[in-house]
């Protein structure tokens, strides 16, 4: 087992520098960049623009500015300072550090995303559960078509829509941020801002869930090991909660390593909607006002966390499952 | 039994999947052109009979001013960095305005200059050498006198190539760093290269950053200072507590401010992406003052507890014609230019799409300026008639009846070429977007086939500013306080300013510069209606409509008024209930 994950992280190496180069190429052969604002900007002349390319270091052909983010060239004034040195260098923007950007958000996401895949699951489980069992009953009909609704309808909408109905119509849940402006900041006001995004995100997800629960579960409850527990006299609650669940949620324990980088990517759309000032919407100023450093930071977190996430789901399919140890 | 439930199962997904692709709805036709509407609570009134005298006082009681509070503006953006002479974007400077001052302001009802930290000034005979007079009363947020020191390191600053200011073509040729001269802690003498007649108003607006705190950093430090996003430091009525990004921005009130303190205790600047999340707080009271969204307009207005103010701007929407022969031959003659321009209505364009929220434009010039002709004739009014008539006259005539018109003897044109072309603007943009579609339908009235094209951003930026592929382009744009419009007309602007279609007119070139040689507003005046006189006759890139901004801020707050020029000089005396 340790040698398989060794073998895992020593090839992640090759394929995490591989994706951060074939960023770094893409995201400077888009048209614009992170001077274009300034381009149109009828006050501002082009010797100008020009002096503020070169004190950025936008001048610099791309393989060598790449190798200078990477670390391994030396930057304009002759230091090691790219991410093999740790240093992630400061936004285009507002010249803070690309770090600190990052991790101030990123507590904001986690907690926006987990609570959310948390609450999915704990909806997903019982419902995909109880749908295989009582197939095609109403119950199960019921809960397919709310979960296709919860997947169709689009999330700016129901957030919206959350939004009118919570907040300005019944004034029970704040509309957006994370926390009320002029006031201590307490858990209590955390959650309440937290409710309406985390459940809004999570209505997307609990189809997803649902469907995946509901199939596992299905394809478990044929199996013969089942009736033999049946046959010895089990009560079916404990043969579906003992047996027949433990095996259908190893393939869902092992999506959920898979959707570890979602969990940080964030959620563009809702954190827009709520206000929510996390990883998402950082990622998603920073491609169009092409603020490469950040783009590549964020880049950075998200790859490792799809290697990561890739790995830690093999390992715990390995783990749960003894028929796949062989290997 | 099975079969009604499928069914039913079947309608409700078929019902939701009509629910999952609802669009927005389009814009409704707005009959009546909405003018500048100040919509303000009914202040109480008491009618008072004093004894003894035959006349009937009214006397009208108003709220009391009170102490204390707190209020919150919010953006669609954050902003992107507090030093008043490295930001470059919208959402800071509500913020910069709060916490700096600029050694003149100017006045909200004419555009005048009025003082700021400077409480006079004197410009030598020459026009050339500029004298400013400074409070001796001002304290910096933490403590520090303000003096002529700091005046002279923000202009050296601005003047610095090491430091990124956008700000520094303004003062090319204009103004050398050892030509600002501090004659006394109060007093220093700016000398000017050549005559600017948009110094005073203009150039030397720049808020004041601090020497004491600044002075000793080198360019790169400079440019990457905390000050920049962490601790600016001002002499303005509000001063710095926190920025937490894409959230909010926290200040609160200068006690020792120079004016007098202010009022409230407590501003917030908050950032909220959508426009619709952004009145639902304005109705639930998270946020007290924003700026409206056109189609929410009618319901705003018709909210209690809400003023809303809809003000002309200096920003427009209009459109390009390439003039490069190189590009696209179509609009050399200038019948073509004007009939295009005729068959356009752009009163429906401003009533449906800016839903009433714009004024046609009558010259470049809005009447919002003081350089504005009154006596400026409605401009190409809508007549798709005359238009047609010109077209013929310029050569273009459907001949064979593809219900295009084609050349026929036109200035420039191979004959049989088709009045065809590209019709592009900004992708995502709706108001423009919406732009495209109906312009091609009013010219398809005519005989005239545009091709509406909705290119990504950054992408048409390259197109307007380094390669010019394009034949005819809408965007918007927008003016200075200042009525000087070289950057759009000149001939130098090609390439190195607005002027996105190589029009080149050297008579306007003469006016424009002449224009900007004197100080002296009545000479101005009379250059500037030359100028609008010729661009009306030659209609390069017309404008469309003068855009009116709408805002609404919750009644509790009193003393704000939203305009376009100037709403910060009297920031230390609005107060909250």
């Amino acid at each position: 087992m340790s040698r398989f994950i060794a073998q895992r992280l020593l090839q992640a190496i090759p394929v995490f520098l591989v994706i951060t180069l074939i960023t770094f190429v893409l995201i400077n052969l888009t048209p614009g960049g992170p001077l274009a604002r300034l381009e149109l900007d009828k006050d501002i002349k082009p010797a100008d623009i020009e002096r503020i390319r070169t004190n950025m270091g936008l001048d610099q052909p791309m393989w060598k500015r790449y190798l200078v983010w990477l670390g391994v060239v030396p930057n304009s004034r002759g230091e090691f300072a790219g991410l093999l040195e740790g240093e992630m260098g400061i936004s285009y923007i507002d010249q803070t550090s690309v770090a600190e950007n990052i991790l101030d958000r990123l507590p904001n996401t986690l907690l926006l995303t987990v609570s959310s895949l948390l609450i999915s699951l704990l909806i997903a489980i019982p419902l995909g559960v109880i749908s295989a069992v009582k197939r095609h009953t109403l119950l199960d009909n019921v809960a397919t078509v709310l979960s296709t609704a919860g997947v169709s309808i689009p999330a700016f909408w129901f957030g919206l829509m959350a939004i009118l109905l919570f907040s300005v119509k019944l004034r029970w849940l704040p509309s957006g941020g994370m926390y009320t402006l002029g006031q201590e900041q307490s858990r209590w006001d955390l959650l309440k801002h937290l409710l309406m995004p985390a459940s809004i995100l999570s209505i997307l997800n609990v189809a997803g869930w649902n469907r995946y629960v509901r199939s596992s579960m299905l394809e478990v409850l044929g199996q013969d090991y089942l009736r033999t527990a049946r046959a010895k006299g089990l009560g079916e609650r404990l043969v579906i909660v003992r047996h027949a669940l433990r095996n259908a949620l190893i393939p869902v324990a092992t999506l959920i390593g898979l959707s570890l980088p979602s969990l940080v990517g964030g959620a563009l759309v809702t954190e827009t909607i709520f206000g929510w000032p996390g990883m998402g919407r950082l990622a998603y100023h920073a491609a169009t006002k092409r603020d490469y450093p950040i783009i590549m930071g964020v880049l950075v977190i998200s790859s490792l966390m799809v290697l990561l996430g890739s790995l830690l789901s093999d390992v715990a399919y390995m783990a749960l499952d003894p028929r796949i140890r062989a290997d | 039994m099975r079969n009604k439930c499928q069914a039913i199962l079947v309608l409700t997904v078929v019902a939701l999947m009509v629910l999952a692709g609802c669009a927005p709805k389009d814009p409704q036709v707005i009959e009546k052109v909405v003018k500048e509407t100040v919509v303000q609570k009914e202040i109480v009134k008491e009618t008072v009979i004093v004894e003894g005298t035959p006349e009937v006082k009214v006397v009208t009681a108003t709220p009391e001013e009170t102490d204390g509070g707190t209020f919150i503006y919010c953006d669609f953006s954050d902003a992107e960095n507090l030093n008043p002479i490295l930001y470059n974007d919208n959402a800071s400077q509500f913020s910069i305005n709060m916490m700096f001052n600029g050694l003149i302001q100017l006045d909200p009802k004419d555009a005048s200059v009025i003082p700021d930290l400077a409480k006079s000034w004197d410009v030598s005979e020459d026009e050339m050498t500029i004298t400013y007079h400074l409070r001796d009363d001002v304290r910096w947020h933490d403590g520090e006198p303000f003096t002529a020191d700091d005046v002279r390191f923000t202009f050296q600053s601005i003047l610095n190539p090491d430091i990124n200011s956008p700000r520094r073509a303004d003062f090319e040729g204009l103004l050398q760093p050892e030509n600002i001269v501090v004659l006394d802690d109060y007093t220093i003498e700016f000398t000017l290269d050549r005559v600017d007649a948009s110094w005073l108003c203009c150039k030397d607006a720049y808020h004041i950053i601090p020497e004491h705190i600044l002075g000793e950093l080198s360019p790169e430090e400079f440019n990457t200072a905390a000050f920049n996003t962490s601790e600016p430091i001002g002499t303005g009525p509000y001063k710095f507590v926190e920025w937490v990004k894409d959230d909010h921005i926290k200040l609160v009130a200068n006690p020792d401010y120079f004016e007098g303190a202010p009022k409230a205790d407590e501003f917030y600047f908050k950032v909220v992406e959508n426009q619709t999340v952004a009145f639902a707080q304005l109705q639930t009271g998270e946020v007290d003052i924003t700026e409206v969204t056109a189609a929410l307009w009618e319901e705003a207005q018709a909210t209690e507890g809400i003023d809303c103010k809809a003000y002309p701007e200096f920003s427009f929407l209009f459109y390009a014609y390439n003039l490069d022969t190189e590009k696209t031959p179509l609009f050399q003659d200038v019948r073509t230019r004007q009939a295009l321009l005729l068959a356009l209505d752009r009163q429906a364009m401003a009533d449906s799409i800016a839903f009433g929220l714009a004024d046609v434009a009558q010259s470049t010039v809005p009447p919002l300026s003081w350089a504005h002709n009154p006596d400026n004739g409605p401009l190409y009014p809508y007549d798709p008639d005359k238009a047609m008539e010109l077209l013929d006259e310029a050569g273009w005539r459907d001949e064979d009846g593809d219900g295009i018109r084609e050349a026929h003897g036109v200035m420039a044109v191979e004959d049989g070429t088709p009045l065809s072309f590209e019709l592009a603007t900004n992708a995502g943009n709706q108001e423009r977007e919406q732009s495209i579609v109906a312009m091609q339908q009013f010219w398809a009235q005519v005989g005239v086939e545009a091709i509406p094209t909705a290119v990504e951003w950054n992408a048409l930026l390259d197109m307007l500013m380094k390669t010019y592929e394009y034949q005819v382009v809408v965007v918007g744009f927008g003016w200075d306080v200042d009525p000087d419009q070289k950057a759009m007309w000149h001939t130098d602007s090609y390439g190195a300013g607005f002027n996105l279609n190589k029009y080149s007119n050297p008579d306007l070139d003469k006016i424009i510069d002449a224009a900007l040689e004197t100080t002296d507003v009545e000479t101005r005046k009379d250059l500037y209606y030359q100028m609008q006189a010729i661009l009306a006759e030659e209609v390069p890139s017309p404008i469309i409509y003068f855009r009116r901004a709408t805002e609404c801020w919750n009644s509790r707050l009193h003393g704000y008024d939203p305009n376009d020029i100037n709403r910060w000089d009297n920031a230390h005396m609005w107060w909250v209930e």
